[in-house]
């Protein structure tokens, strides 16, 4: 069934769509169209998460989620912060056993993806392409619950499967949204298209909201996949969102650099993120940052 | 650093991996994309103008923009010929399109299996890396180039402690790069045998930084780059960003197991 969006307020959103102890996937990838808005409310409103599926290449969305103690579970293939290393809270709290991580890799968790987004039970991956179980452990014996071998009917040969990723939730990032909830996308779709449909309930935060939109974007996501949006400019950063502006290396690495210990990050929410959006945006001095990150459109 | 022969050890070795493309290949490489990027344009130049690469997050092949831009994602890729969704990007490596994979790990070992998911105890690491991505990826590309900004034993080792990919296995090829030797598979070997040493450096200290035995008896000295590889890959934009690639926060990262 199609769904009408619903336009709300940042807050809103999360308070009304949002479940506590539900699985919530994120959109974008590594610090790029990725939701950053969204994720800092959830920060505020403290809301529990049971499984978090960032990204294919998770990044600061899923680490600040991870440092807040939101998140019970993590299903991953990478979260890391790319050029700045590695995601200093996802690391502190894997290596003191307080996160059940159910690893994956590039393939199954696309495929993935894209069963969740079809309406598929499970993907299989190519006969022979993941290494067998052996007395190291790799993805096939520690993840379970995703990885499952099964013979497949038509050959015989034995087949690896993964479960379908079904998030209760999808926080996406658009550029450009119209008033039917349709997205305008400038820049790489990344996972999004599959994302958004593979959850349940999919929360759009956009850029800017149009009548119609325009020639310049590409539409991507029809709105009736989208089930609610609200318009915050500017609520990428300091990832990047593609044809507005670039990523803000300098508040990257401040974040990256302050994930690196407890009381680095619980500095950063307290002082950046803050109690409201517009707390962030004085923060981190978002308007004239924004005017220094300006790109020109692909 | 420059060595008396007036290159660096990150020319040296975008050249190894430039000498191992072919005419025709396709290659794909993720994040960290400075090196193979260097590799495979040096490689166009000379003489084999019809490699193919499918760079970063974006999912764009032959982007246009130089140098290659440092994060995976940067909108500056899409101005590429064509720019795929990643389920794509996926499903044409699984599909057998892509000929050559660029990767960088936590661990290699003797096997030629990689690992970038944990060092130590799984359940309790002692280390937690990002996760094993593409470094499964090898199941379908059947040739594999590592490179390695530092030779480690750490990192070079006898077995690793996750499998996230392996490489050699079903007949997958392996290139190693590192800044003091070229390491991979070799026909009628099993396993990741030391290929060449490079010029300067001793066998010892290559097996001294190396966490499994090497054999010495038939390491050759790595080729020394030529005039003609030299002016081809400083003329282009990443091979002069190789002297700038910026170490991560922390001294952390994909290629760095501490």
């Amino acid at each position: 069934m199609g769904k009408i969006a619903q336009r709300t307020t940042l807050q809103a959103l999360i308070a009304d769509y949002l479940p506590r102890d539900g699985s919530v996937a994120v959109g974008g990838l590594h610090f790029h169209n990725t939701p950053m808005a969204l994720v800092r409310e959830i920060i505020r409103q403290a809301i529990p998460i049971a499984q978090l599926v960032p990204p294919l290449d998770g990044s600061i969305n899923a680490d600040q989620l991870i440092g807040a103690g939101l998140v019970r579970e993590v299903q991953l293939a990478y979260l890391g912060a790319e050029i700045y290393g590695l995601a200093g809270r996802f690391r502190a709290a894997a290596e003191a056993g307080t996160l059940r991580i159910r690893d994956c890799e590039e393939a199954g968790f696309t495929l993935a993806m894209a069963a969740g987004a079809a309406g598929l039970p499970f993907a299989a991956l190519p006969h022979g392409f993941m290494p067998p179980r052996s007395e190291i452990p790799g993805v096939l014996d520690v993840n379970t619950t995703d990885y499952q071998t099964i013979v497949d009917p038509f050959s015989g040969r034995q087949q690896v499967i993964v479960r379908a990723i079904t998030p209760d939730v999808a926080l996406i990032h658009a550029q450009v949204i119209d008033r039917r909830g349709n997205c305008g996308l400038r820049g790489a779709a990344m996972l999004d298209r599959d994302v958004a449909r593979a959850a349940r309930v999919c929360l759009v935060q956009a850029e800017c909201e149009v009548e119609e939109l325009p020639d310049d974007c590409r539409a991507y996501l029809p709105g009736y996949v989208v089930d609610a949006y609200c318009v915050v400019p500017g609520g990428a950063h300091p990832a990047s969102s593609h044809g507005c502006y670039d990523y803000d290396d300098a508040q990257l690495r401040a974040y990256f650099v302050a994930a690196q210990s407890d009381a680095g990050f619980a500095r950063y929410r307290d002082e950046i993120i803050g109690a409201s959006e517009s707390a962030y945006r004085v923060a981190v001095e978002l308007e004239s940052r924004l005017a220094v990150l300006a790109c020109a459109r692909p | 650093m420059r060595t008396p022969m007036n290159y660096t050890h990150a020319e040296l070795m975008a050249l190894v991996c430039a000498r191992a493309l072919r005419d025709g290949d396709v290659i794909v490489t993720g994040t960290r994309a400075t090196l193979p990027s260097a590799a495979y344009r040096t490689a166009q130049l000379l003489g084999k103008p019809r490699i193919s690469a499918m760079i970063g997050a974006t999912g764009t092949i032959d982007p246009r923009v130089q140098p290659v831009p440092a994060s995976g994602g940067d909108v500056a890729f899409i101005d590429g010929r064509v720019t795929l969704d990643l389920v794509t990007g996926v499903c044409d490596q699984l599909r057998g399109f892509v000929d050559v994979i660029f990767l960088g790990a936590l661990q290699l070992d003797r096997s030629g299996r990689c690992n970038l998911a944990v060092i130590g105890d799984y359940r309790r690491p002692h280390l937690r890396g990002p996760g094993s991505i593409g470094l499964s990826m090898v199941g379908s590309v059947k040739r594999t180039i590592m490179f390695f900004e530092r030779h480690d034993p750490r990192m070079l080792v006898e077995r690793v402690d996750f499998v996230s990919g392996d490489i050699l296995r079903n007949g997958g090829e392996l290139l190693v790069v590192t800044p003091l030797a070229v390491l991979g598979s070799r026909a009628g070997r099993a396993g990741v045998s030391l290929l060449s040493v490079h010029p300067g450096v001793s066998f010892d200290e290559v097996q001294a930084s190396t966490g499994f035995a090497l054999e010495s008896e038939r390491a050759l000295s790595t080729d020394l780059p030529t005039r003609t590889e030299l002016a081809a890959l400083r003329s282009l934009p990443d091979g002069r960003a190789l002297a700038g690639m910026v170490p991560p926060i922390g001294g952390v990262g994909p290629n760095d197991p501490r």
